[in-house]
């Protein structure tokens, strides 16, 4: 079998994958409910299995999968554009910028103004970020001065949100911040699909059309540049493809940690060091890995504070990526 | 060995001070007469307090005890001086009874118990059981055994009496907040449920104490009112947001707001919560 057999093998492998976890996703909840009775329940109309599977499992299977995508594939593009494999979506303030602006709403009272006033707010945070940290950056520039400037919005996000949680007015507000900034898919609805799903699927197929600027970037900046690619305008590219996706992901899921970093250094062998592969099939592993943590939320839960589905990915991803370093070390030597 | 020194030395050198604040009378009142100048540090015990004894024994109370929204009997705590619940506060009102709740001032009560004031905690009530176990510590304390056991009379008869009128068939209530927070059994959310003629979805749903509800069980549950408090509404987080979530508009039970006042303490206003809800479900199910 040639390489490039194997390779298709292990896409078609984790495409099954993550259908069928997504399918399980859909059965797999806080109330004893059989699938027959679930599925049998809804196309009868009854009231109580209806509004559970349309209106509960649907979105939060569907935001699993979306929010992975996202994560994952931003990822990608960043540690491509960045060629750190340290990068992660939340590098350049778009997530900072999303949670501050979701804290921010939180706070004011905003959030409880109309339903979708908390992602609303994650969204402009994040424009507001990312167009900070254009400014520091400048168009031509650096790699390492982008990445400070990210590095400076997303620690002044950081400031400011600490700077909300001390003046925070009651210990219930403070504890709603706390949970929406570990991360959680629990209990959103349609419109929270609605509102992301369009702006992840915008993000993800503006940094799937960077794949070819990526592929020349790998061959390093002055290569890439006499192949005919516009640094600056790769740059802008990735910058506002993350935003778009990540921003729009974190505003409805909350900070979750990991899922880029580790999705696309799980798909780099199955990718063959080409960055215009590796970004569908970071996405693709981020979609599995996130509904894979959050079914294991919902599994977990038996009575009593669910264990957010942020918390777990930090968890399970931290001596996950040790033992990648671990393997990748072994294999240098 | 130096700390185990100097601690002793350092009450003795507090105690001077307080002793010299609070001037002879401290020391004159005698200790077996029911206590004359009560303090009362959390709004719980105000309450029951305020119910039991006379405006003229009362030294002061909480400092929410005058909060419309807080206190059933705000207007009976009017003009009475407030303590914030700090021990050099309390010492300096000379109290000859301190009343808490075990959960706040934690340090203030030690540190009263080591000056020798009596201090009696009282736990906050999660059940009418313990609603009318706490009237009668409290009676006991102050010396009122006879007035307590005729409010607990009261109570229980008003209560017989509301649970002779319910239907056969029982409505189920809810309590559900933002973040998924909701109450099961033991808690007086509970029994005020009850006592209105509801079944309590959340604790049909298996959760016990107050807690998170998933979603989805507050749907299988399908209750007709979903019970919110009006405890700060206007106040960021502490609106209604998941109320406005499809499964539950789509849903159709009908929110249900009972003032805070009702049900953040034990007491007989307990039963007004209830009659509330039981009035409002006879409305909504029509004649």
């Amino acid at each position: 079998m040639t390489p490039a057999h194997t390779r298709l093998i292990g896409v078609l492998v984790l495409v099954a994958f993550t259908l069928t976890l997504g399918a399980v996703s859909l059965f797999v909840g806080y109330v004893d409910m059989s699938p027959a009775r679930l599925v049998g329940g809804t196309l009868a109309g009854e009231l109580i299995p209806q509004r559970i599977l349309l209106d509960i499992r649907v979105p939060r299977t569907v935001l699993c999968l979306a929010v992975g995508a996202a994560l994952g594939i931003t990822g990608a593009a960043m540690q491509g554009l960045l060629r750190n494999p340290l990068a992660e979506p939340g590098l350049l303030g778009v997530s900072g910028g999303a949670a501050l602006g979701a804290v921010l709403a939180l706070y004011t009272g905003l959030a409880n103004a109309f339903y979708l006033a908390l992602p609303l707010a994650g969204f402009a945070g994040t424009a507001l970020a990312t167009a900070f940290v254009f400014m520091l950056a400048g168009r031509h520039t650096g790699t390492t001065t982008l990445i400070l400037a990210g590095v400076a919005v997303s620690s002044l996000c950081g400031a400011l949100i600490s700077l909300v949680l001390n003046w925070s007015p009651n210990p219930t507000a403070l504890s709603e911040i706390v949970f929406w900034m570990l991360g959680s898919l629990a209990d959103r609805s349609n419109r929270d699909v609605e509102l992301a799903l369009p702006f992840i699927c915008a993000g993800a197929v503006l940094l799937l059309g960077c794949g070819k600027g990526l592929r020349a970037l790998t061959l390093g900046e002055e290569t890439a540049h006499s192949l005919g690619i516009h640094l600056g305008r790769l740059r802008v590219r990735v910058l506002v493809g993350s935003a778009l996706a990540v921003g729009a992901a974190v505003s409805v899921s909350g900070s979750i940690g990991f899922i880029g970093l580790v999705a696309p250094h799980l798909m780099r062998p199955l990718a063959g060091g080409d960055p215009s592969r590796l970004l569908p099939l970071a996405a693709l592993a981020g979609a599995a890995l996130l509904t894979a943590a959050d079914l294991a939320v919902r599994l977990l839960h038996a009575s009593g504070p669910e264990l957010k589905l942020g918390v777990l990915t930090a968890l399970v991803g931290a001596p996950f990526f040790l033992v990648l370093i671990l393997r990748t070390r072994r294999l240098e030597t | 060995m130096c700390t185990q020194w100097r601690r002793p030395g350092l009450v003795a050198i507090l105690g001077a001070v307080a002793l010299s604040v609070a001037g002879p009378s401290a020391a004159v009142t005698p200790s077996r007469d029911a206590p004359q100048r009560i303090v009362s540090l959390n709004l719980c015990t105000d309450q029951i307090l305020l119910q039991l004894v006379g405006r003229e024994r009362i030294v002061a109370l909480s400092f929410l005890s005058q909060d419309p929204f807080s206190s059933v009997l705000h207007e009976q705590a009017q003009g009475l001086p407030v303590a914030y619940g700090s021990a050099e506060e309390v010492l300096t009102l000379e109290p000859d009874l301190v009343l808490v709740g075990t959960y706040t001032t934690r340090h203030t009560t030690a540190l009263l118990r080591r000056f020798g004031i009596p201090v009696v905690a009282v736990p906050g009530a999660q059940s009418f059981a313990e609603v009318k176990e706490e009237i009668r510590t409290v009676a006991r304390a102050v010396g009122e055994v006879g007035r307590g056991e005729v409010i607990i009379a009261r109570f229980e008869a008003r209560l017989a009496q509301m649970q002779a009128g319910h239907g056969a068939t029982r409505p189920v209530a809810t309590q559900y907040r933002s973040g998924g927070f909701s109450a099961g059994r033991n808690t007086l959310y509970h029994d005020i449920f009850e006592a209105s003629g509801h079944d309590n979805g959340a604790a049909r749903a298996g959760l016990d104490g107050y807690g998170m509800l998933p979603l989805e069980r507050l749907v299988a549950e399908h209750p007709d009112t979903l019970v919110s408090s009006d405890y700060k509404r206007g106040t960021p987080t502490l609106g209604n947001r998941l109320l406005q979530h499809p499964a539950i508009t789509r849903m159709g039970a009908d929110e249900h707001i009972l003032p805070a006042r009702e049900t953040v303490c034990g007491g007989p206003w307990n039963l007004d919560a209830a009659a509330r809800l039981a009035a409002h479900h006879e409305e909504a199910s029509g004649p």
